[in-house]
């Protein structure tokens, strides 16, 4: 293959990936409109509550809202609205449903951020330590991912509370104020994630052992410390992207839990509390902002690995 | 470093993922892992059928004189808030938790099924459609999802089972995928082809007896993480509503107590221990007999 066709074959796959994620995105906003439409209730109801009954009030918020023109209209209008980043006033915050949402992004970021970056590096510590070990190493290893992953996040929440904040008084129990209020919500997101993270890493670098490319380093005489470090972990590491947008959803829905756990603010708080008072134009925010979030995420993942793979460039002709 | 491992590739060092661990046989030729937990499917099948057999009571009688009692012979668990014996509640919790998490699976298999066999039946425009889907769902958070049913079509038992299983349709769709098409590409489906038999009937008298073992073991795996899922969705309000025993239900009720008493978080959480490590054991368990009878 010439250098040249080589690149439109690259170029041809970050189009159909870019376009797969505008059709997923698209697909999204629609079935969130359809579920508006199929809600038992109506809008108006909830944005009056007890002014329900009072005359000519029905048809104002109707016609401020744009309930009355066609339902086509008003999908176009919808989705013009989305695309611009503009999801309306919040019916009981009556606040902009951007800087509602936005303003709670922050501590939900710093909680999921933390959690990931401390389960990559405790996976990596684990992968280059025990893998290729004794198989008690490896079974021992083993039950503690199944625990990890098996045990529920609100209830190791729950228990580091009960332990470390009501017990030994090291850590509060809830609320997000300074680097210590971090600590145990930290570790109770970390768990799930550096499980599965650690199950995949173990596993693919173990397959990764027996290749020829590590056979001609250790005959080279590099270090055993240098051959996992530098040679394994990036090949396994690379194989991992693949899980990342599996790994996306549980870091995202067990920070929802985890928030609730601590108390903590954040787009899981907003999301719930938004259901408890039927604030649509919230829930639709969160639930496009995270499915934009995931399809970003993806979308880069598979670009990369299209990037560094040169087989799967081969794979998309 | 512990152990050099083999320069010799494919030596004497066989790859162990946790799924090929060798294992000590224990009673009647089965490890004690599998016997504890099929100790703890009989509990469940016994929690759910005759609660009373495992001398629960009423799991919503209170009693204000006894408010937050710690464990007794009397109440084995202790008492919540409002004097409510928790043992009582955390058996007759299985009704929703386990009950719930099932009915998702079912639902998954159900409707992973029929997508895996369109995705492989289908032609490559469905196929790649699909597999996008499976993608994007098996990444979406159940708990979003949860949220948008219960905002959508409001709380309940069954919502709640669609919510959590929605997210399992693609384990069952790609497995049924995978399989659907290494068989139809093998020799007995080609022999029905030639005989001229109709699609829909190979894929029924053909494919599907194929494909259900390893579809019943999944199934077992996968009830567990869904139990996990639909306890997390009570725990943050969006289960079946109060007074129902959900397990997460029970331990969010535990929550809001903890500075009093560690028996409300304590118990109901070892309840969805036990109940996913057993799931979770059996089916790796079957699994590997599966994959060892196939490779005998």
């Amino acid at each position: 293959m010439t250098r040249n066709s080589q690149g439109i074959v690259l170029l041809r796959g970050v189009i159909r990936r870019l376009a797969g994620a505008v059709v997923v995105l698209w697909a999204a906003v629609t079935v969130t409109f359809i579920g508006i439409r199929a809600m038992p209730g109506s809008v108006e109801d909830v944005v009056l509550g007890i002014h329900a009954n009072e005359p000519g009030l029905r048809e104002q918020v109707r016609s401020s809202l744009g309930l009355d023109q066609p339902v086509l209209v008003q999908y176009f209008q919808y989705l013009g609205q989305i695309m611009t980043g503009d999801f309306g006033r919040s019916f009981v915050l009556r606040a902009d449903v951007s800087d509602v949402v936005f303003s709670q992004l922050g501590p939900t970021l710093q909680l999921a951020g933390a959690a990931l970056l401390s389960a990559l590096l405790a996976v990596w510590i684990i992968a280059v330590t025990t893998s290729g070990g004794s198989p008690r190493t490896e079974r021992v290893i083993g039950v503690a991912e199944l625990l990890a992953i098996c045990l529920p996040t609100f209830w190791v929440g729950s228990l580091l509370i009960i332990w470390f904040s009501f017990g030994l008084k090291w850590f509060p129990a809830s609320g997000a104020d300074g680097p210590a209020a971090l600590v145990l919500p930290t570790i109770t997101l970390l768990l799930p994630l550096a499980g599965v993270l650690s199950q995949f890493m173990r596993e693919e670098i173990g397959r990764q052992l027996r290749l020829p490319y590590i056979v001609s380093a250790r005959s080279r005489g590099i270090s055993e410390f240098r051959l996992r470090n530098v040679h394994l972990v990036p090949h396994a590491a690379v194989a991992t992207l693949t899980v990342a947008g599996t790994l996306f959803g549980s870091l995202i829905g067990g920070a929802v839990i985890v928030e609730t756990v601590f108390g903590r603010p954040g787009i899981g708080r907003v999301a719930l509390s938004a259901v408890e008072s039927q604030d649509t134009p919230v829930i639709i925010a969160v639930v496009v902002l995270i499915t934009t979030a995931y399809v970003v995420i993806s979308t880069v993942v598979d670009l990369i690995a299209l990037w560094i793979d040169p087989r799967l460039r081969e794979e998309t002709v | 470093m512990t152990a050099q491992p083999s320069l010799i590739p494919g030596g004497e060092r066989a790859p162990k993922g946790p799924v090929f661990r060798p294992e000590r046989p224990g009673l009647g030729g089965l490890p004690a892992s599998v016997w504890a937990s099929l100790a703890v499917a009989v509990v469940l099948v016994l929690a759910i059928t005759l609660p009373g057999a495992l001398g629960a009571g009423n799991p919503n009688a209170t009693d204000p004189l006894l408010s937050l009692m710690p464990p007794s012979a009397q109440h084995w668990f202790g008492t919540d808030e409002l004097g409510r014996d928790l043992y009582s509640r955390v058996v007759y919790g299985a009704r929703y938790s386990v009950v719930i998490g099932v009915l998702a699976v079912l639902f998954a298999v159900v409707v992973g099924g029929i997508l895996g066999l369109l995705a492989a039946l289908g032609g490559r425009v469905l196929d790649e459609v699909l597999s996008r889907l499976f993608d994007l769902l098996s990444a979406f958070p159940s708990i979003l999802m949860a949220l948008l049913f219960a905002t959508f079509f409001g709380r309940g038992t069954i919502n709640l089972a669609l919510a959590v299983g929605i997210a399992i349709i693609p384990a069952f769709g790609r497995i049924i995928r995978r399989q659907a098409l290494a068989i139809r590409d093998s020799d007995f489906v080609t022999a029905a082809v030639t005989f001229g038999e109709t699609r829909f009937r190979i894929v029924l008298r053909h494919v599907m007896p194929n494909v259900l073992t390893s579809v019943l073991l999944l199934a077992a795996i996968e009830v567990g993480a869904a139990i996990l899922t639909v306890s997390g969705i009570s725990f943050v309000g969006l289960g079946p509503e109060r007074p129902a025993p959900e397990w997460g239900s029970l331990l969010a009720e535990g929550r809001t107590v903890a500075s009093y008493g560690w028996w409300p978080t304590v118990f109901p959480g070892l309840a969805i221990v036990a109940t996913i490590l057993a799931c979770t054991t059996l089916g790796r368990y079957l699994q590997r007999r599966l994959e060892r009878r196939l490779t005998a």
